[in-house]
């Protein structure tokens, strides 16, 4: 066990969530010495609720980024939802079920389109995610003619506003779904394949996994969830418009990465991308509660990213260093000959 | 006894004084916060810069907040964790009205202040609307048409249909040229989309297929540019046979287009005036006032109708132009 | 009853016909040899087999039932693995779950059983005698390892037919025997296995039949004891290949380059050595002792901690390839997919890659005609085919590729050449074609430096032979005689 935990640490992914946990809890202890409003009901609520549904696009960012993949739609997915679901209570006059099922399968199938194209035009994802939400914010706007709609019944309000124990029913889904799929990634074979297509896409496919299939599948799991998102906002705002969650894609790619997923697929969990969404939103809460000009914000996550970026980078040249120092250590004993087996690297 | 009656009072009357003494050193410690949809746009530029001075009157801090890039419900997030900072006061512009409804709602229950600027959300409870009656300053534009182009005004007008606060502009415009020349008449209305090129394409036809027309109004921002652009394209940006444009914008292009004469002039909001109004509306209605809110119970007393912060009709030579063009600092 | 028998099969890429009417049979429990230069078909037929590949005709018969694989998995479940030449492990995972891909070890529920697929992997380690740890990391082994837990993943699920393909080229002289013992393990256990390789001393030594292609056709099939290198060699070229190595140096004249004291931190220490006009300098050792790492280190390719150096007496700063370049020190790599060729391009545009210095005319803009001259004539010299310089170098084979990329070196016109593993993959014709041309340039005056994990390549080569061993130089052997033995280079690469 012990030994499992000092190899874990050496892959750094281990002591990149320590290190974030570290800096979101001094971040938050600073921030309660100094308002003394930090840890308040009110503000941990605010706080949670602030970036929930970027966080829930996260997870499903996850599975596309350890596949080696990127999905850049997720952020007009969204208003999508909220604008379907309006449009099939308000306007069609569907009842509360159906509308949400058929909004579902609307962006089930946004998802299906993504990943057809990537696997058939074998173009790189971001351009065809991209693409993909530029014309989704297109169709936004066209159908409402760029303005909100807003009259949901109570029941439905209840999907954003509600709570289940006092708590938020948008953080206990986030909750639910992170556990749910984070142990499904960690443990089931399916979603396995994941690290595999995202270390090696060709040794995947010599090995069997279906690549094409598995990506189609995560794709459609990250429109799901993006989905699901925006039908929850709708109800907690009270309102659908095209301009809800504008660049919400960056803030989920940025917590997947600060996270300590390697952006070019391979590695990463989903407990990583919760402490990211989790940093985000505490640097957001302590640039609003420290009243610093918000200008900077943007900067800080910037910055933040390429730091996470930099560290996972600097982790991995430690090891390979740490592994050099033991070879000139025997360099410089000059010593004997190694073993068959030895580690004999090549950078 | 009486003379401790005295001390008695008179020490209370000092403690009293001191305390109202020390009102503005406690207002120091008061937080205001501006939510705007658009960071970094330089309107809203505008409007904070009115709100920071404003501020600094009463020794108020203030803070903006909002996405940098449009999201009405990324404002709607900041308005509640303003007030869970728990600011005295938030002053917002709606990206969206629908989808400030429930923050604002919640806000004015926690006792937080609460108004619009610029871009309204009726449906909600805020205390009222700081901004222009678009009706109004359509009128203005009317009359100013109207003198312009006296009885033989001939006018186009370039909008975006279903808009009501163009609606408004346009309304007040037809009916301040009726007041200032009886004998003009509006031609026709065409829709530029919001967008330069098509602006430029439309009044193009539209002059062409309306010779008479010797006037264009645009009923909002940069599609002015557009309709200079067309009045040349038909030979008619100079001379006697001149089409007179009439922008609805502050931006600098448009102010300079003013200057070199190739629109008539432009009609002026008051951003700067925006953010001063709602601050003193907030600071006002954080505060309790003799009277109490007549709408909100439990507030400071506000007007209970909406502000108008008017407009000016600018035209060549006004040294507003040059004042606008120079970019508030923050 | 054979275990595999290939009947009739072809397969054409479009136009180009690749495989025709290929017959092939494999008994339990064999070692059977796939031999035949780059370009015969041996990739094609095993991705075939593999069901990586559809074919167009012919049947594939596994112990006796004929079979139609849509995709690997299926071959997999039919018992066939291949082990292929590039490595197919995902560094970030486990060697557990590596091996057990697509084939894991499920509870009820449907979730991997990590206990129990890391025991089952122990046990197949087990079996073929490794000492590796299931739950390392893959990506924390050596290469050597890598390509052996690939051996064990071809395995873990009850293998019938395991194809090696080039199995041992990146493996060093002493993990050759590692593998061979599993691959004895594997045949005594009624396992068959169709080994790839290029060379032709392992070939005799672990198999028991030979099957040779040229051309995408079949030539043959022999029994290894019965047959001998030259029978193998004329199959699988169609004609007498005589002498594989050029003379050595006629005559070697003074000092050119000289260095002192390279170092690179963990890697090499302390490195000497001095290299005169025409002559051809050798380094061998074990993969990992040092001899790339420490060229890449005179380029200053990998940051050097230490080192200097002499070009004619005068000494000299290296302080990245291009400035090498510049002083006429030239670095050809071993791997020349990733860090050699631009693959994307056409000949001219590599040959002339290094040296667009050279090809501006007025105003500095590229002289197009020069180039695409230069490029013919290196296609003539090197023999490249297709003798087109319009053609892309992704699209040529192996051979022919490092062809290029040593006319790439060569047009830079290098005072001192180094080239790393020059015929890597390469097919017999091309190999002795290179030779011959690394033989001419230093007969015309340059210092080549080959370093080689071929021995005998080393000794047919090489004037004088540096031997490396953790990373230092063990032993310098005079060669020009070409007197010197494996057995003594080995002696030095491995003991003190």
């Amino acid at each position: 066990m012990l030994t499992t935990l000092k190899k874990k640490l050496k892959t750094g992914s281990v002591l990149q969530a320590v290190g974030l946990t570290v800096i979101i809890l001094l971040i938050g202890i600073t921030m309660q010495v100094m308002n003394g409003n930090f840890l308040s009901a009110a503000n941990m609520e605010v706080m949670a609720m602030n970036l929930i549904f970027e966080g829930i696009m996260a997870i499903g960012m996850t599975f596309v980024i350890i596949g080696g993949g990127i999905d850049l739609s997720v952020s007009a997915v969204f208003p999508f939802a909220e604008i379907i679901v309006a449009k099939l209570m308000i306007e069609a006059g569907l009842p509360i079920f159906p509308a949400v099922l058929i909004t579902l399968a609307l962006c089930l199938g946004i998802g299906l389109i993504n990943a057809t194209l990537i696997n058939v035009l074998r173009v790189h994802p971001m351009v065809i995610t991209m693409g993909m939400m530029l014309t989704l914010r297109g169709i936004n706007l066209a159908i409402t003619n760029g303005k909100s709609i807003a009259g949901f019944s109570d029941d439905f309000l209840f999907l954003g506003q509600g709570t289940f124990f006092g708590i938020n029913l948008p953080i206990v889904f986030f909750l639910f779904a992170a556990i749910t799929l984070g142990y499904l990634l960690k443990n089931h074979p399916y979603f396995r394949q994941l690290y595999f297509i995202g270390g090696g896409e060709r040794a995947a496919r010599l090995s069997g996994v279906k690549v094409e299939q598995v990506k189609t599948v995560v794709y459609m799991l990250s429109a799901l969830l993006a989905g699901i998102a925006g039908i929850m906002a709708a109800a907690q705002y009270g309102a659908a418009h095209w301009s809800h969650g504008n660049l919400s894609e960056l803030k989920a790619i940025a917590a997947v990465a600060i996270g300590g997923a390697d952006v070019n697929g391979g590695s990463g969990n989903v407990f990583g991308t919760v402490l990211g969404i989790a940093f985000l939103a505490v640097v957001h809460n302590a640039f609003v509660s420290s009243g610093i000009n918000t200008f900077w914000y943007d900067a800080v996550n910037g910055l933040m990213l390429l730091i996470a970026i930099l560290f996972s980078k600097y982790i991995e040249r430690k090891n390979a260093r740490a592994v050099l120092s033991a070879k000139q250590m025997k360099l410089d004993e000059s010593g004997g000959y190694p073993k068959a087996n030895m580690a004999e690297q090549r950078a | 006894m009486a003379m401790l009656k005295k001390l008695v009072v008179s020490v209370s009357a000092a403690i009293v004084l001191c305390g109202i003494a020390s009102a503005p050193a406690r207002a120091a410690e008061e937080t205001y916060g501006m939510v705007v949809f658009l960071k970094g746009s330089e309107f809203f530029n505008w409007a904070y810069a009115g709100f920071q001075d404003a501020a600094k009157t009463v020794g108020a801090k203030t803070e903006l907040q909002g996405p940098a890039d449009w999201d009405a419900s990324a404002e709607a997030r900041a308005v509640d964790q303003l007030v869970a900072k728990g600011v005295k006061g938030v002053a917002v512009t709606a990206g969206d009205a629908n989808t400030l409804v429930s923050s604002i709602d919640k806000g004015i229950a926690k006792g937080v202040p609460i108004v619009t600027f610029d871009s309204d959300s009726p449906k909600s409870k805020r205390l009222l609307f700081v901004g222009t009656n678009h009706y109004n300053a359509g009128y203005q534009a009317g009359l100013k048409m109207g003198k312009l182009l006296g009885d033989k005004g001939r006018i186009g007008i370039s909008m975006i249909p279903g808009l009501d606060s163009i609606n408004g502009r346009i309304a007040g415009f037809e009916a301040g040229l009726a007041k200032a020349a009886p004998g003009a008449k509006v031609v026709v209305k065409v829709n530029d989309e919001g967008d330069l090129q098509k602006a430029e394409t439309v009044n193009t036809a539209m002059l062409q297929a309306n010779p008479e027309i010797n006037g264009i109004f645009c009923a909002h921002g940069n599609p002015a540019t557009g309709a200079a652009a067309a009045a040349r394209n038909v030979g008619r940006d100079k001379g006697d046979n001149k089409v007179q444009v009439m922008g609805f914008a502050i931006d600098v292009p448009i102010l300079q287009m003013v200057e070199r004469g190739e629109l008539v002039g432009t009609v002026a909001q008051n951003p700067y005036m925006m953010g001063v109004m709602s601050f003193h509306m907030l600071y006002s209605a954080a505060h309790k006032t003799q009277f109490d809110n007549m709408n909100q119970p439990g507030f400071g007393n506000v007007p209970s109708s909406d502000l108008d912060t008017g407009v000016a009709i600018l035209l060549k030579g006004d040294a507003a132009l040059k004042t606008l063009a120079k970019p508030p600092k923050l | 009853m054979d275990a595999l028998q290939i009947r009739n099969v072809s397969k054409s890429f479009g136009e180009n016909k690749v495989l025709s009417d290929i017959n092939m049979d494999v008994r339990k429990g064999e070692v059977h040899a796939l031999i035949g230069e780059n370009g015969a078909g041996k990739s094609t037929l095993v991705k075939i087999i593999g069901g990586i590949y559809a074919r167009d005709a012919g049947e594939i018969l596994i112990d006796g039932e004929a079979v139609d694989f849509k995709d690997p998995l299926q071959a997999m479940r039919m018992g066939i693995s291949i082990v292929h030449q590039e490595l197919s492990l995902v560094p970030n995972a486990t060697v557990a779950e590596n091996i057990y891909l697509r084939r894991e070890i499920t509870n009820k529920a449907g979730f991997n059983d990590w206990n129990k697929i890391n025991q089952q992997a122990a046990e197949v380690f087990q079996r073929i005698n490794l000492d590796v740890d299931p739950t390392e990391l893959v990506g924390m082994l050596s290469v050597g390892m890598q390509q052996l837990v690939e051996v064990a993943k071809a395995i873990a699920l009850n293998a019938r037919i395991v194809i090696m393909d080039e199995p041992t080229s990146s493996l060093s002289e002493n993990e050759i025997p590692d593998l061979f013992r599993v691959i004895r393990s594997l045949r005594d256990q009624g396992i068959s296995i169709i080994f790839i390789s290029h060379k032709l001393t392992e070939l005799f030594e672990i198999s028991d039949r030979i099957t040779v292609l040229r051309d995408g056709e079949y030539v043959g099939t022999v029994d290894t004891a019965a047959s001998s290198s030259d029978e193998i060699i004329r199959m699988m070229v169609g004609r007498h290949l005589g002498d594989l190595f050029p003379q050595h140096a006629s005559q070697i004249g003074d000092v050119v380059f000289e260095c002192r004291g390279l170092s690179l931190f963990g890697r090499a220490k302390d490195v000497n050595f001095k290299i005169r006009r025409g002559e051809i300098l050798g380094l061998s050792g074990l993969v990992g002792a040092g001899r790339t790492e420490a060229m890449r280190a005179l380029v200053n390719a990998d940051k050097r901690s230490s080192g200097q150096f002499w070009m004619n007496g005068e000494e000299i700063t290296i302080e990245n390839p291009q400035d090498a370049i510049s002083k006429g020190i030239y670095y050809v790599s071993e791997d020349r997919k990733s860090s050699g060729l631009f693959l994307n391009s056409s000949i001219t545009w590599n040959v002339a890659m290094a040296s667009l210095d050279r090809m501006k005319k007025a105003l500095g803009m590229l002289d197009q005609s020069k180039m695409r001259q230069t490029a013919e004539g290196f296609i003539k010299t090197m023999d490249v085919r297709p003798a087109d310089q319009r053609v892309n170098t992704g699209n040529l084979s192996g051979g022919n590729q490092q062809k290029v990329l040593l006319s790439m070196a060569l047009c830079t016109e290098p005072r001192l050449l180094i080239v790393d593993e020059p015929t890597r993959g390469v097919d017999i014709g091309a190999k002795s074609l290179i030779h011959k041309r690394l033989r001419e340039i230093a007969e015309q005056g340059a210092c080549v430096i080959v370093i080689s994990s071929e021995m005998p390549e080393i000794i047919g080569m090489s004037d004088r032979i540096l031997v490396f061993r953790t990373g230092h130089v063990s032993a310098e052997l005079d060669n020009l005689r070409g007197s010197v033995t494996q057995e003594e280079i080995m002696q030095k690469a491995t003991h003190n």
